[in-house]
């Protein structure tokens, strides 16, 4: 019996179209899949058929096609009831297992090959002839298999079986689609289990489809393994996979248990039914029919869509599947609202705009589930209850009809975010923050993502009713929305105007609020809306009505619904369509400039291929910048006028000087003369590029004055905003003006576009010998020390600061003014800020004679908070630095806070820019954070000695030097004045950051003393850890030792040695200073810190202690050490290991947490080690390495809890 | 008043099946019944009367509208009661009764409530009206499918196959409904069950499959063949043999003896007795009797 209720599923599924359409749809999406998942340069340096990528992909298609499970496992037994054939069937003598498991494993087949779409379509997909041949491994079956057998089956088995059995027990479609929501909450929680954890275990664990839990389970994989390997089916993964294949069998053996073999199941309903039907014995009221008037015309209409609406989302409201949406995304918003963390680990305050912004992230999942799903709900309600046939013979026009379902749906959407608003404010009331900004909530939700909202919803309506189709209409917006989001930009396309939905708002501010971004997103929501109304007219002509469903039919019938008003309303529309259109493409492409992406990489390809040959010539260096810059926040214009001083530092004349002017439309020069003359060669205009022909050739030692004018304008609209200058909060630095020279910031960067246009792959960093780049520091070429002033010009309710001394301030009619000098020569290297401050002083007087220093911090209103920290931070670094470096240069230090545009801070000579997102409104909570207010701020600090003492040169370790060292001071400052918990909590962090940072490496990882640009995690991650490191074996004072000396020697103004060089210091020459601090027997350590990349494994693998008298414990202890190097290759390969390692014991402190009660470095040789240590106190944990000082993927596992040694018997 | 002209219309189905094959009609004010077996084309012909069906061809008229047309204009003065229909299953009547109202264009709240209580009263729901739909029992909600019929005081009324599945007393109360109303309106009552038209209508028409057979007053189309009706009280092994002889309009079993009516011009002998014809009698003669007269005149 079971076998032929079996084959009657199969029968029956493969006469029905579904099963072939749902194949087609999975296959033809799974073709393009890794295309759309992995656009850009998400896949990075993976083949697009790496095992890995192909694993995720097909976890990501089998989350998104959840739905597709649903409706072949949701209606099995359903079907039975819905097309009213139980009393039939359940009076045969059927065994409820073989009916049950008949339909279960018959509807699953069919699943699984629906599915091998999207095994075959992945492989199909590979083999499409646009790939080119080294973008792909060597084909394997097996990777595809693989994946799909360890995967994407358990999924689909869980998947099918909650599905099957929800729609067995329930007996409701409504139900089925309901448990869709139950996974998306699973994912959800899992994922925010990971936000802020250490420990992904649980969310790999939790995950249901995977593709996070393989990016977990590799996560410390490096590129090489992740380019070729299988992802093993083993750990987490295996774990994860059991157990939701067992939650799927749990759940078939409750459906199996639950599940009533009869035909009425609900008693009670039935009685309610009896209780009626005895009412209406009694006769009719023979009772004429009150006078009405049916009422037409606008009014009328107006009435009938009010009520309707009211009426269509009344009916959602009382929905229990529509609760159980909501709480559920409550419970998310519940569990997840606490997780303000920054980049930093310290959470920041509950600031409005951020909770709006957690707030949407975590709940759009559940807004586009709620809209897809109720559309599609509301569109068939009247069909679904049967009604239609009452409805369809109404005498309401189609529009009003499938309006009133619209604003139902929009009022749902209302009621939502009005709650989600409480909700924040309510989590905000909590947290004892009670700064709401109602406006802020108020644009975040109604005006940011309502038009996204609207738009979708337009969306669904338009296919549901196109396709009359319930589950196509779903499925087909759900890849609509894919594939408007992905492949437009694949090509390079992304203008807002055929973006579906144009750009989003842009970030809010605290400084700047939104700023100018508000006027284009205006614009473009305002064009999309007219083209979701032509949509929603096409809805209206399509919509289904009466007995007639094919698309013919429909068609003919629906031109007779173009009446009138319907014809005015879309020629409105289309009106405001192209009008809007136009009035954008206006602004961005006729006011402003546009290229596409595309046209963008020819013109700095064609830069480079022109240009590049001027890269070596000999050019002047700025000596000297004296600018006047008059700022107009309220235009978001600036004009600069004013000179340099180029002198020529070569040993032969100069006859040609080359200008570059930054390349942006926005920015004019209006002059630029050299003193004594000069012919300008405009050939290069184009590129902004000048060539000035001098009268008299600029002779070695002479120079030369070079005055201008440049403006900068902003004129109409861009879809993507600057945000250089703005309504509060300007932030300009020095490469706003005219360069000299060829700019290799211009080039392209990524090594795939450059060789679609036959270029080489760019160097990340000159070599470390290179003898150009040698000479340069930070600023291109351009010059690097220079006599500054400046004077800036704002609105009069600004302050305007740029590095120096304030020589004076004054005011002219609504402007003011600030005139602003360096004292001495410092790095070509400024900032124009300008907002509206408040501002605090303070003093720092040094130990020795030396004057005492103005420390200011100019901050935005409402952002108190850490003023005091800060302040604390710039005193005791200052102290630090001074003692142990070298004297302070400057006679000012100020913080500036900058916009959250760019979120960091960024130092200048005496000034750094330091962005309200970044230090400002971190909510410290000194038992728990790191101070990194107080961190940020001692990082900054150092930079005014690793950046504006010592400047590095352009080659490779550059920022070793500038930000490895920033990293060490700030460390040593933070280590002074805080625990050794916070040390280790900061050091663990960045071990951390640097082993995500290696894993997603897509070039080489270079040695820390090699390190190349964009390798943050090596500068500032292992900066850290390695130079604590160093310290930690060689001693604090021998590495400030050391600092001291290369700033003896290497200063850029008065250093010893540069004083005889042109060229700037390297990483080999502080490791130099080094190695004369360090002793013969750890000199080795030099090597593995800085100059190779060095791993260990170090391991405890068996641990017990023994009682050997009253105060005496011996410990014994079986330690792995296993080390490895990573050669060019990126390989790792064991070397033999003879090195100092901590070796450490605990025991338990009063308070009953585990203290250190030994930590020595022990000299560990060959891979096994026994060691015997006693101890004086009871101990209870013990290992190598304990603390991870040194670089180790599992730091867990480094010590363990001791046993207690038994008497051999 | 006018009539509603049907004319020529035809419709086929894309599974190949002709439901409407050039079907004519004139629909004069009154209950008009339309009677046929399953199957015979009835809810086609009234779908496509409500607005709800496309025609392949032909035309239907009411006065100076075209109902295939003009849907809009026809769903104004309209009243439609399906065959089969559902309704919200978590809403009461009443305000079901008012949405649907609001729907119809009664825009006025002041009338809109008169007329909802109004039709409740007299479709004997008024007790129940806060009652949740879904409790209605099969008879109650076809009392709230006319009550909804007749929001609009609506000029023409198609209630398709209004009593299946009542039992005698709701059967009863339902004519009483469709019997009150207005003798200005059409209305256009399907059924199968002779029955109905017999106690209601003043016009009626016989289709199958697709096609008019008769379409006349039921008491002219009964004299058409009164006189004519035979009846005999058969065993029921001669059933078979009886059926080759004569042209058999119905057998009823009575205490389990099939007892035969038959259609003869003249007197068959053989025991049989002449008996006054009933409307059953014309249908069946209609439906397997393949009778010439195909139209009696009114």
């Amino acid at each position: 019996m079971l076998f032929e209720i079996f084959k009657f599923e199969l029968k029956y599924r493969a006469q029905r179209p579904e099963t072939y359409i749902y194949f087609t749809i999975l296959f033809l999406f799974s073709i393009l899949s890794v295309d759309f998942l992995f656009e850009g340069g998400e896949l990075g340096p993976l083949k697009r058929n790496a095992p890995y990528i192909i694993a995720r992909t097909m976890g990501i298609v089998s989350a998104l096609f959840m739905i597709l499970t649903s409706m072949i496992m949701g209606v099995p037994v359903l079907r039975d009831f819905q097309y009213q054939m139980e009393s039939l069937l359940f009076v045969n003598p059927i065994k409820k297992r073989d009916y049950l498991l008949g339909r279960f494993l018959g509807s699953f087949v069919v699943l699984v090959f629906i599915y091998t779409g999207l095994l075959f379509g992945m492989v199909l997909g590979d083999f499409m002839p646009w790939h080119e041949e080294n973008s792909l491994l060597p084909f394997s079956f097996w990777h595809y298999l693989q994946p799909f057998l360890y995967l994407i089956l358990p999924t689909l088995f869980f998947g099918g079986a909650i599905f099957f059995v929800s729609g067995a027990l329930s007996r409701k479609l409504i139900v089925v689609y309901t448990q869709g929501f139950f996974f998306l909450m699973v994912y959800l929680m899992a994922i925010s289990l990971a936000i802020g954890a250490d420990d992904l275990f649980l969310t790999a664990l939790l995950e249901p489809f995977t593709f996070q839990s393989v990016r977990i389970s590799t996560k410390l994989w490096t590129v090489l393994e992740r380019g070729v390997q299988l992802v093993p089916f083993e750990g987490v993964l295996l774990y994860n996979r059991l157990m939701w294949t067992g939650i799927g069998l749990v759940a078939l053996v409750i459906g199996y248990y639950g599940f009533n073999f009869n035909v009425v199941r609900d008693k009670s309903s039935k009685l309610k039914k009896k209780a009626f039907q005895d009412e209406n014995v009694s006769t009719h009221v023979n009772s004429k029919n009150p006078v009405i008037k049916v009422q037409t015309g606008f009014k009328a209409d107006l009435v009938q869509l009010i009520h309707y609406s009211i009426f269509n989302f009344k009916s959602i409201v009382k929905e229990v599947p529509f609760w159980t949406i909501v709480l559920c995304g409550m419970g998310i918003v519940l569990l997840n609202s606490f997780n303000l963390g920054t980049t930093f680990g310290v959470n920041s305050y509950p600031t409005t705009y951020i909770l709006v912004g957690e707030l949407m992230e975590l709940t759009i999942l559940f807004f586009l589930s709620i809209i897809i799903f109720y559309s599609g709900e509301l569109i068939w309600k009247e069909r679904d209850t049967r009604i239609n046939g009452i409805h369809d013979a109404l005498p309401v026009s189609d529009f009003i009809n499938l309006g009133g379902k619209f604003v139902g749906l929009i009022l749902i959407c209302f009621v939502l975010m009005l709650m989600l608003i409480v909700a924040g404010m309510l989590f905000q009331t909590v947290n004892g923050y009670y700064h709401y900004q109602l406006d802020v909530y108020f644009t975040g939700f109604f005006i940011e993502i309502f038009p996204f909202l609207f738009l979708l919803t337009i969306v669904c309506f338009f296919f549901q009713s196109l396709v009359n189709h319930k589950f196509l209409g779903h499925l087909l917006v759900l890849i609509f929305v894919f594939a408007t989001a992905v492949p437009l930009r694949v090509f390079g396309l992304d203008h807002g105007l055929y973006t579906f939905g144009g750009s989003s708002l842009g970030v809010y501010s605290d400084m700047n609020g939104y700023g100018h971004f508000f006027e284009p997103f205006l614009w473009f929501k305002g064009y999309w809306i007219a083209f979701s109304m032509i949509l929603f007219v096409i809805a209206v002509v399509f919509l289904a009505r009466g007995a007639e469903t094919s698309l013919r039919t429909r068609w003919n019938l629906g031109r007779r619904r173009m009446t009138r008003p319907l014809i005015r309303f879309s020629i409105i529309a289309a009106g405001i369509f192209v009008c809007s259109g136009s009035y954008i493409f206006f602004n961005t492409n006729l006011l402003n400039e546009y290229y596409t992406q595309s046209a963008e990489n020819d013109h700095r390809a064609d830069y480079e291929k022109k240009l590049k040959r001027f890269e070596h010539l000999p050019q002047p260096k700025i000596v000297d910048v004296n600018l006047e810059v008059e700022l107009y926040p309220d235009k978001l214009n600036y004009i600069v006028d004013g000179y340099y001083i180029l002198a020529n530092k070569h040993h032969l004349p100069i006859d040609e000087i080359h200008i570059q002017k930054l390349p942006n439309s926005q920015i004019k020069l209006a002059y630029l003369d050299f003193e004594g003359g000069a012919k300008s060669n405009n050939e290069y205009e184009h590129f902004s590029y000048y060539i000035y022909e001098l009268n008299e050739s600029l002779k070695p030692g002479d120079s030369v004055k070079m005055e201008f004018k440049q403006t900068y304008k902003t004129q109409g609209f861009t879809e993507y905003s600057t945000t250089d200058v703005v309504y509060n909060g300007t932030f300009l630095d020095n490469f706003h003006f005219p360069s000299l020279g060829y700019l290799e910031d211009i080039e392209l960067e990524e090594d795939e576009i450059r060789a679609e246009y036959g270029l080489k792959p760019k160097l990340r960093r000159a070599h470390i010998d290179d003898p150009i780049a040698l000479l340069q520091g930070r600023s291109n070429g351009d010059g690097e020390e220079i006599n500054f002033e400046m004077v800036i010009g704002t609105d009069s309710s600004q302050t305007a600061v740029a590095p120096g001394e304030l020589i004076s301030a004054w005011i002219a009619g609504d402007r003011k003014y600030f005139h602003y000098r360096m004292e001495q020569p410092m790095s070509n290297f400024y900032s124009i800020v300008s907002a509206r401050y408040e501002k605090i002083k303070d003093q720092w007087t040094p130990a020795s004679d030396h004057l005492p220093v103005d420390l200011e911090i100019y901050y935005h209103k409402g952002h108190e908070y850490n003023l005091a920290r800060m302040i604390k931070g710039m005193k005791r670094s200052l102290a630090y630095y001074s003692e142990h470096f070298s004297p302070y240069q400057y006679r000012q230090m100020r913080i500036l806070e900058s916009p959250i545009y760019k979120n960091r801070a960024q130092s200048f000579p005496n000034t750094v820019p330091f962005s309200e997102g970044v230090g400002f409104i971190l909510a410290i909570d000194d038992e728990v954070d790191v101070d990194m207010a107080f961190y940020v701020t001692a990082h900054e600090m150092a930079h005014q000695w690793w950046g504006h003492q010592v400047n590095p040169a352009h080659v490779q370790g550059q920022s070793m030097l500038s930000e490895s060292l920033a990293q060490y001071s700030a460390l040593m400052v933070l280590q002074k004045e805080f625990t050794e918990d916070k040390v280790q909590q900061l050091l663990q962090q960045q071990m951390r950051s640097y082993l995500k940072g290696r894993s997603r490496e897509r070039g080489q990882e270079m040695p820390l003393a090699l390190v190349e640009s964009g390798q943050d995690y090596i500068h500032y991650g292992k900066g850290l850890i390695n130079l604590y490191a160093f310290q930690d074996y060689i001693s604090e004072d021998s590495v400030n030792n050391a600092l001291n000396r290369f700033i003896r020697d290497w200063d850029s103004f008065h250093g010893l040695k540069k004083m005889k060089t042109d060229r700037y210091p390297i990483t080999s020459d502080l490791l130099n200073y080094f190695r004369e601090v360090t002793p013969d027997s750890l000199q080795y350590v030099i090597e593995d810190l800085f100059e190779t990349i060095t791993l260990y494994e170090n391991k405890t693998t068996d641990a017990f202690y023994e009682k050997i008298s009253i105060n005496q414990y011996q410990v014994s202890l079986t330690l792995e050490a296993l080390k490895y190097r990573v050669d060019s290759a990126g390989t790792q390969v064991p070397i033999s290991s003879n090195d100092w390692i901590d070796v450490g014991i605990y025991g338990l402190a009063n308070s009953g947490e585990e203290e250190l009660i030994y930590l020595e470095k022990h000299k560990i040789t060959g891979q096994q080690i026994q060691l015997d240590i006693v101890v004086n106190q009871k101990p209870v944990r013990a290992g190598i390495d304990p603390l991870g000082k040194l670089i180790d993927k599992t730091i867990k596992n480094n010590s363990m809890l001791l046993s207690e040694k038994k008497d051999k018997s | 008043m006018n009539s509603l002209i049907i004319s020529n219309l035809s419709k086929t189905y894309s599974n190949g099946v002709k439901a409407l094959n050039n079907v004519s009609l004139e629909i004069p004010s009154g209950m008009f019944g339309l009677l046929g077996p399953n199957g015979a084309g009835k809810s086609t012909l009234m779908r496509t009367i409500a607005t709800l069906q496309e025609a392949d061809g032909g035309k239907v008229s009411f006065g100076n509208l075209d109902a295939l047309v003009q849907k809009d204009e026809v769903r104004k003065i309209l009243g439609y009661l399906p065959q089969e229909f559902g309704v919200y299953p978590k809403i009461s009547a009443e305000v079901l009764l008012n949405h649907l109202a609001v729907l119809k264009g009664i825009t006025s709240r002041k009338e809109r409530k008169e007329v909802v209580e109004a039709l409740l009263h007299k479709t004997n729901l008024y007790e129940a009206r806060k009652k949740n739909l879904g409790g209605y029992s099969g008879g109650m909600k076809q009392r709230f499918g006319i009550a909804q019929a007749l929001l609009s005081n609506p000029k023409l009324i198609i209630v398709d196959e209004p009593t299946a599945g009542l039992d005698p007393a709701e059967r009863n109360r339902f004519y009483n409904l469709l019997s009150e109303l207005g003798e200005n309106t059409i209305v256009i009552l399907s059924t199968h069950i002779v029955e109905d038209v017999k106690e209601l209508c003043t016009n009626m028409a016989i289709i199958n499959r697709g096609e008019v057979l008769l379409n006349g007053n039921p008491q002219k189309a009964i004299e058409q063949i009164e006189g004519k009706v035979y009846s005999k009280t058969i065993r029921k092994s001669e059933l078979q043999s009886y059926k080759k002889e004569y042209t058999i309009l119905a057998d009823r079993l009575f205490q389990g003896q099939p007892i035969i009516h038959i259609l003869s011009e003249s007197a068959p002998g053989n025991g049989f007795k002449q008996v006054a014809p009933d409307l059953e009698d014309v249908y069946f003669s209609e439906i397997f009797g393949g009778n010439s007269g195909r139209e009696a005149s009114n």
